[in-house]
Parts: structure tokens; sequence; C-alpha cells
């Protein structure tokens, strides 16, 4: 078994196997490219730095990917529907510990930064469900927004949506 | 070696030189300066502005969510930090009312609404519905979900605005059904509806039902009508695939209809021209002009209602008729009760050589039915009828072909699919 180690923006080590790592983009390309699962060259000591992610943003990556080792990995750029995507029970409660939180927009951005489209899309689809429904100002207090609006802009919002309200 | 630091002395310079009383002697400031003028114009010298606070006065008056925002520097992630595709990809999972309700949220949100796109709603499936008035106020829009139609059963106010967001937002929207009920013909109201029907989106069944017309001042139905949106009364479709575009309700005055004419159509024209291949027109004959029916850039498919139908009875229409036929459109219903024999032989002729099925009419109409060179006659009143049919039926010759003319795909395929070997001259027994 081939392990990658994976090295966080706080410099947290992570060493995981190789088969995992097919399900990021970016790290893929990044093995296939220098040849990083040859265990006959040097390359394959080498760590992987990911200056973008926290230490325990990556180890729930991690954690997620384990969960969904095997599964089959999108490609291309086409992106799902994301109205008909349903998030499964597992991921749900994989999200929800993070919910309505900054940690799950890290999520959200390491999923983009790695390119874990899986990942993307049900953490996308779990933050879209929080929206459902809700009013800007109780969206705001859920995420811990800050009103970036002025009165005026945000009267100038309200009363062209009046309708939706 | 000293160094330049060991000779400093910073009490003695001060102490020494610059007396605490010093500057409170007037006369020193005023023999301080070599310039005899600088009493002259000193009164006019404004005295140097005051330098900016470090700290802007609405940060220290106003509250924080009164300002604009310039976010703090934060380790957390914000909605900020994503990029606008993933945001993108949040916000096009929301239905319209979400969308715009999270326009409020935050910068990074509104311009992902704003830029947000359709593009999975573009398969016809579409449901635009509420359940009555309060259930709007109240905020509890059942706005978007997949599969259906849209339908506005209560044509308020609110509604005004979701068509223009809908106008704003669906760009290549595409909808099974746009369904108007109740619909309360006011001026501005219907601006709206009609910048929607102007953006480019299409139907494949576009229905208006019972309008709210009755204390409407003519006024109010000019206006209307220079919209070029016609109220129907009742009408139903009951195909799949139809636009009901019906003339204005029988008791306004004609005078008013006529007045109109030259501007009234033009929206449903454009609709026309760029609906679908499969989509049926059902119209009133007196609906559209001679000119416009017959400047139709393609073929379509007209189902004539059967009212209204003495204006096809001249000379004139009945050559509009044929020429309509000639030039490929379908008439997959059409109304007919005083035609001569001879225009209808022409219909025929024409309808034969075109291809397409033409169906019925009611009992008390002539009627007939034509699929390929298959032609069914059904309770015809003209006795005559029999001699041409059967006159036809007698010469057994090989069927006409068809003229090359661009078909609809679908009738092509239905026309194909019943006579694969071609048609049959043939007709069916009394």
């Amino acid at each position: 078994m081939v392990l990658i180690t994976l090295v966080s923006s706080d410099e947290q080590n992570f060493p995981v196997e190789r088969e995992l790592l097919k399900q990021s983009g970016t790290i893929e390309t990044l093995i296939v490219n220098m040849n990083l699962d040859d265990e006959d060259t040097d390359a394959a000591a080498m760590p992987i730095p990911l200056p973008n992610v926290k230490g325990d943003v990556l180890e729930k990556v991690i954690q997620w990917m384990e969960h969904h080792k095997g599964d089959p990995v999108k490609e291309g750029d086409n992106e799902d529907n994301n109205a008909e995507i349903v998030v499964p029970q597992w991921d749900d409660d994989f999200f929800k510990p993070a919910m309505y939180g900054s940690k799950h927009l890290e999520l959200t951005v390491a999923a983009s930064y790695l390119d874990i489209k899986n990942l993307l899309t049900l953490s996308c689809k779990a933050i879209s469900n929080t929206f459902k429904g809700k009013t800007g100002p109780q969206i705001r207090e859920e995420w811990g927004v800050p009103n970036e609006f002025t009165p005026e802009e945000e009267e100038a919002i309200r009363k062209e949506n009046e309708w939706s309200e | 070696m000293e160094s330049d630091n060991d000779e400093y002395n910073e009490e003695e310079i001060i102490d020494d030189e610059w007396p605490d009383d010093y500057f409170d002697d007037p006369m020193i400031e005023v023999n301080d300066g070599n310039d005899d003028n600088i009493e002259e114009y000193r009164p006019e010298t404004p005295p140097p502005p005051p330098r900016p606070p470090r700290i802007s006065q609405a940060a220290i008056t106003d509250p924080m969510e009164h300002r604009p925002i310039t976010p703090p520097y934060t380790t957390q992630a914000t909605f900020s930090d994503l990029c606008q595709h993933v945001l993108r990809r949040i916000v096009e999972s929301l239905g319209l009312a979400d969308r715009c309700r999270l326009m409020v949220t935050s910068r990074a949100l509104k311009e992902a609404v704003e830029n947000s796109r359709w593009t999975n709603l573009g398969n016809g499936k579409l449901i635009v519905t509420t359940f009555e008035k309060q259930i709007i106020s109240q905020g509890l829009i059942v706005h978007v979900t997949f599969g259906g139609i849209l339908i506005v059963n209560s044509y308020e106010e609110e509604w005004g605005q979701m068509f223009t967001k809908l106008h704003r937002t669906f760009e290549t929207l595409h909808l099974q059904e746009l369904q108007l009920n109740n619909v309360s013909l006011d001026h501005p109201l219907l601006q709206s509806v009609n910048d929607f029907l102007d953006s480019g989106v299409t139907f494949d069944r576009l229905s208006f039902m019972r309008a709210k017309i009755a204390a409407i001042s003519d006024r109010q139905v000019l206006n209307f009508l220079s919209f070029g949106m016609r109220v129907p009364h009742v009408q139903s479709c009951h195909s799949s695939s139809q636009i009901c575009l019906t003339p204005v309700n029988s008791f306004l005055c004609n005078l008013k209809w006529t007045r109109c004419e030259t501007t009234l159509f033009y929206r449903e024209y454009n609709l026309m021209n760029r609906a679908k291949h499969n989509v049926v027109f059902g119209m009133h004959m007196g609906a559209l002009t001679e000119e416009q029916i017959l400047s139709f850039t393609r073929p379509v498919t007209l189902n004539i209602l059967k009212d209204d139908l003495s204006c096809w009875t001249g000379t004139k229409e009945e050559g509009l008729f044929v020429e309509l036929v000639r030039r490929g459109h379908s008439l997959i219903k059409f109304g007919i009760k005083l035609i001569t024999l001879e225009v209808l032989a022409k219909i025929i002729e024409a309808q034969r050589m075109s291809g397409p099925d033409v169906q019925c009419c009611s009992c008390n109409y002539t009627s007939y039915t034509h699929l390929g060179a298959k032609i069914m006659l059904e309770h015809s009143p003209i006795p005559d009828l029999r001699r041409l049919f059967m006159r036809e039926r007698a010469d057994g010759g090989p069927p006409p072909i068809a003229r090359p003319i661009h078909y609809h795909p679908a009738v092509v395929a239905v026309t194909s699919r019943d006579h694969p070997a071609g048609p049959a001259t043939t007709l069916e027994p009394w």
C-alpha cells in the first residue's frame, strides 16, 4: 500500500493511501505528473504541501475520502443539477457538526481547491439546504455573516424582491 | 573616538535655547520674520486644514451595521472566500424566492444570485405556483419545483415584480406551460408580463384563463391592447402542446379592436415565430391579419377555433386559406360554415399536397379528416361533397406527390409512419 504524505498549511503531516487521493483532481494530477506514486524513485518520499488547507480541515477531507473510497470519480467540468441532488444520510451527519460555521465553508473551499467534485457537490448542496425558506437576516444570523449593506442598499434590494418576502 | 551620540544632550538644548514662555511673547512672533509684508496677507491666508483623523468620523459615530462594509480581517472563512462558481452552485439549486431572499445576505451571495443561471430548468419543467394571496403575503410561496407548469393563480401586484424577476433571470427558459389565471387587466402589471414574454421565453403551451375584465375602462382596454396582449374569455387547451391565442372578449366593441389592430399582434406573432416546430397555435380567424399569417417565416400548425368564421367565407379568405396550406402550414382543426364546394375541393387538394393531417370540426359543420391521402368525411351536411369524394375515389389514380415544403418534423414522421410505402388514394366507406 503506497502512502503519500500531505502537509497542511500549519505543517501537519497526513499520510494518506494513494488510492484515496484519486478523488482529488488536484493531487492526482500532481502525483501523476511528478511520479510520486512510483516507489522506485526518490520522489515517492516527497510530501505534498497544501498551503491553502489547514490541518483540521484536511483531516475532515481525508475522513470524507476514506468513507467514499471506491466511489466513482466524476470527470470533466459538467456540473450536476444541484437541485436534484439528495445529500446522503452519512454526509448529512458529516456536515452537521460544522454546519453554519466557517469550518463548513473552509471544507467547501478545500474541496474546490483540491478538486474533489463529489465533496464539493454535497457540501454546496448542504449549504443551500440551509438557505431554503429563510430570510436574509435569518441566514446572516445562522451563519454569522455581518451585514455588508448600507440601510439604503438593503432597502433597495428588499424592495426589488419584496414579493418573495 | 567619540561618536556623535556622545555629544548629544537633549535637555541642554531644549532648556537653554527654547524657554517655556518663548512663544507667548507677541513681539517675538512679529519680529521673528524677515518679510515685512507678512501681516498684509496673514488675514487672507486660510489656516491650514486640520490633519484628517486616522479614524473616520463615520467609524466613530455610526454603528457597525450602518457603515459600508469593510470586512474585518479574520482567519475564519466567510462566503466571500468561496469562488463565484462555488457560490453559484450553492445558489443554483435554490428556487426563485429563495434566491431573491438570499440577495440581502451578503455581497458575494448577491453577486452569485445575479450571475446564477437556470440551465437545468430549460427543459420545460418548472412550476411557479402559489396557493392563495394570503400565502404570498406570508412569504410561503411554493415557487419553483421541477416537473411541471408555471402557474400563476392570483395575479396581483407582487406577481408583477415576480415577472420582472423572471424576465431578468430566465434568459433561456423554456416552459411547458405558462398559465395565467384570473388576470387583472391593469396596465402597469401587464407590462412586466409582456417583458417576460418578450425576453425570449418559449412555451409548449401558453394559455390565459378567464380574465377579470368587467371593471375595466375603455382607456385601460386600449392601453392593454396596445401592449399586444389579448385577453381571452374562457379558453381551455386540451392539446399537450398548444398556445392559445384568442381575441378580446366579444363584448369589447369591434371598433376598438379595429383601431388597435396595427399594433395588436406583434407579440403573439413573435411568439409564434420562435415557437418550437411541434407547437400548435390556437386562434380565431379574426386574430391575425392576412399579412401577418402569410408572413410567418416557417410553417406553423394552426388550430382554428370555430367561432367568428364568417370572415373566412369571402373570396379573399378562400385564397388565403389555400395559400396558407400551400405554404406548408398545417391546419389541424378548422371549422367552416359557409363554404363553397369548389373552395373545399381546393383546400382538400392543397392539404393532400402539403401532407399534414387535417381533422375535425363539430357535426354542425363540414368536417373531414385527412391523414396523408386517406380522407374521411364525417357528418357532412352538404350532399354534393359525396360526389366530390366519390369522384376522387373513382379516379383511383396514383397519389399526388408531396410538395417540397419544409414540414413539421412531427407531421412528416406521422405521415411516413402511417404510410411507409406512400399514401394510398382510398376512402373510408360511408
